[in-house]
């Protein structure tokens, strides 16, 4: 009968697919690994490059006040301590989160509200505050695949650090 | 080897020759019955539009963040978007496609504005000249197409670049209650051109451009799920069914068994009450799977 000729044939279209799926997979996990690995050694590498730097920048204090000037421009750009609220247009309407500042860093994220928006596409883009908060910048790209929750989002990260700058 | 029947004892055979007519309901208990179903169809989809507006698009993103993902050469990963695409796909599996015709907000749409436009047709006595059969026929490979096109945009990366084009989000947009739509002129074209199809033919964007569609229509439904219609117990001439079905299925056994959005209407309006789900007529089990590997081989 055509029916279930069509049943069986599509089934093993679709376990095709699925094998396709699984080996794509299999591939994607070891690069992945690899990846993880080499960020790892990058990492290692940042860590030990500060290091000397910091024993530099000592040893230059030492001799005088010539490093001075590069660590106020440093001091300049950080922040304010202090919560600040700002919201940013997101899919459905607002978002309105609150940036934590301490010890001139942004130390925390939370979102009050987006109740306008989808929650699928709005627990993608709140990965963001993660990449933010550990790039000490909102200037990152938009999670693909939820551009709007994910601009929603920067623009009230963007609008909270502007008030913690003045 | 190709006829089927040869599996079955021939008592059974002539039994079902013979058997008498079920019992046949009265025309105005089965006017009731289809007056309630409606109105049940449309609270379901009334339901759904207001809840949950967004799962087909939120599904299609899955098919979408996989393809992307695919570009990025990253692993993939639970998320939102890949639950509702597997919900919705191993759901349409095991009972048919109930989610195209009650649950989808864009199907819902459609059928308003059709329902819109027919009582206008009436009302102004001027018809819309029907869509050939042949060339639907062709159109309803289109949905196909667009799939296709839209993994491989994402596969190449360059989906995420193409903004304001989707008639799907700026209808999303709309559905959230975000108006500003300024930079998505393109969409908006697009969505009322889509409109004016469905205000011209039933299910319009389902049955010619839907790329979910496309995947719900691949997807292997079990047999037992599909409607079938007992086609010997059929009034000679009578094409109700046909007539009526939104998306123009061919309710025989086989072919295109995935176009079928399930709504359930030609259950309602035949008057025999030949179709239902249940087993492949006549056929039980295993022997069918056996008479196909047989006949094939």
């Amino acid at each position: 009968m055509d029916d279930n000729r069509q049943w069986m044939l599509r089934l093993m279209g679709l376990a095709l697919i699925l094998a396709m799926v699984m080996g794509y997979q299999i591939k994607a996990l070891a690069w992945h690994s690899e990846v993880v690995q080499n960020e790892a050694q990058v990492h290692a590498a940042e860590e030990y490059n500060a290091e000397i730097r910091a024993a530099q920048e000592q040893a230059a204090q030492r001799k005088g006040p010539a490093g001075q000037a590069g660590r106020d421009a440093d001091a300049a750009k950080t922040y304010k301590d202090g919560s600040y609220t700002a919201s940013g247009r997101g899919f459905g309407g607002d978002i309105t989160l609150t940036v934590t500042i301490a010890g001139g860093r942004i130390s925390d994220i939370t979102i009050n509200d987006a109740s306008g928006e989808d929650k699928a596409y709005f627990d993608m883009a709140v990965t963001l505050l993660q990449t933010i908060i550990s790039g000490q910048s909102a200037d990152v790209d938009a999670v693909s695949g939820a551009t709007y929750s994910s601009n929603g989002i920067l623009t009230a990260v963007r609008n909270a650090l502007e008030e913690a700058a003045q | 080897m190709t006829d089927n029947t040869m599996f079955l004892p021939p008592e059974e055979k002539q039994n079902s020759e013979n058997k008498p007519a079920p019992a046949v309901e009265k025309p105005a208990d089965r006017k009731k019955r289809k007056e309630q179903n409606r109105i049940l169809r449309i609270a379901i989809q009334v339901i759904f539009f207001l809840l949950a507006p967004s799962l087909f698009t939120t599904a299609f993103s899955g098919i979408k963040h996989f393809f992307t993902l695919i570009h990025q050469g990253e692993p993939l990963e639970n998320n939102g978007f890949i639950t509702a695409l597997v919900a919705m796909c191993v759901f349409t599996m095991l009972f048919g496609r109930f989610f195209c015709g009650y649950a989808c907000a864009f199907g819902s749409l459609g059928d308003f504005v059709y329902y819109l436009s027919e009582k206008l047709q009436k009302r102004t006595g001027k018809r819309l000249p029907p869509l050939p059969e042949k060339a639907g026929k062709v159109m309803q490979h289109l949905p196909y197409l667009i799939l296709m096109i839209i993994m491989l945009l994402c596969g190449l990366g360059v989906y995420g670049n193409l903004t304001g084009w989707s008639p799907w989000e700026v209808f999303a947009l709309i559905t959230a209650g975000n108006f500003h739509l300024g930079g998505s002129i393109l969409g908006i074209i697009l969505l009322l051109l889509i409109m004016a199809g469905m205000a011209a033919e039933s299910r319009f964007f389902c049955r010619f451009l839907c790329p979910m569609g496309a995947v719900f229509r691949l997807l292997p439904v079990f047999p037992w799920s599909l409607l079938k219609r007992d086609t010997d117990k059929c009034i000679k001439g009578c094409s109700a069914c046909r007539k009526l079905c939104p998306v123009h299925h061919e309710l025989s056994a086989g072919l295109n068994a995935g176009d079928c959005i399930r709504c359930g209407k030609c259950i309602d309006i035949c008057p025999r009450g030949n179709i239902s789900i249940g087993p492949v007529p006549k056929i039980h089990g295993f022997p069918t799977i056996f008479s196909w590997a047989m006949s094939s081989g």
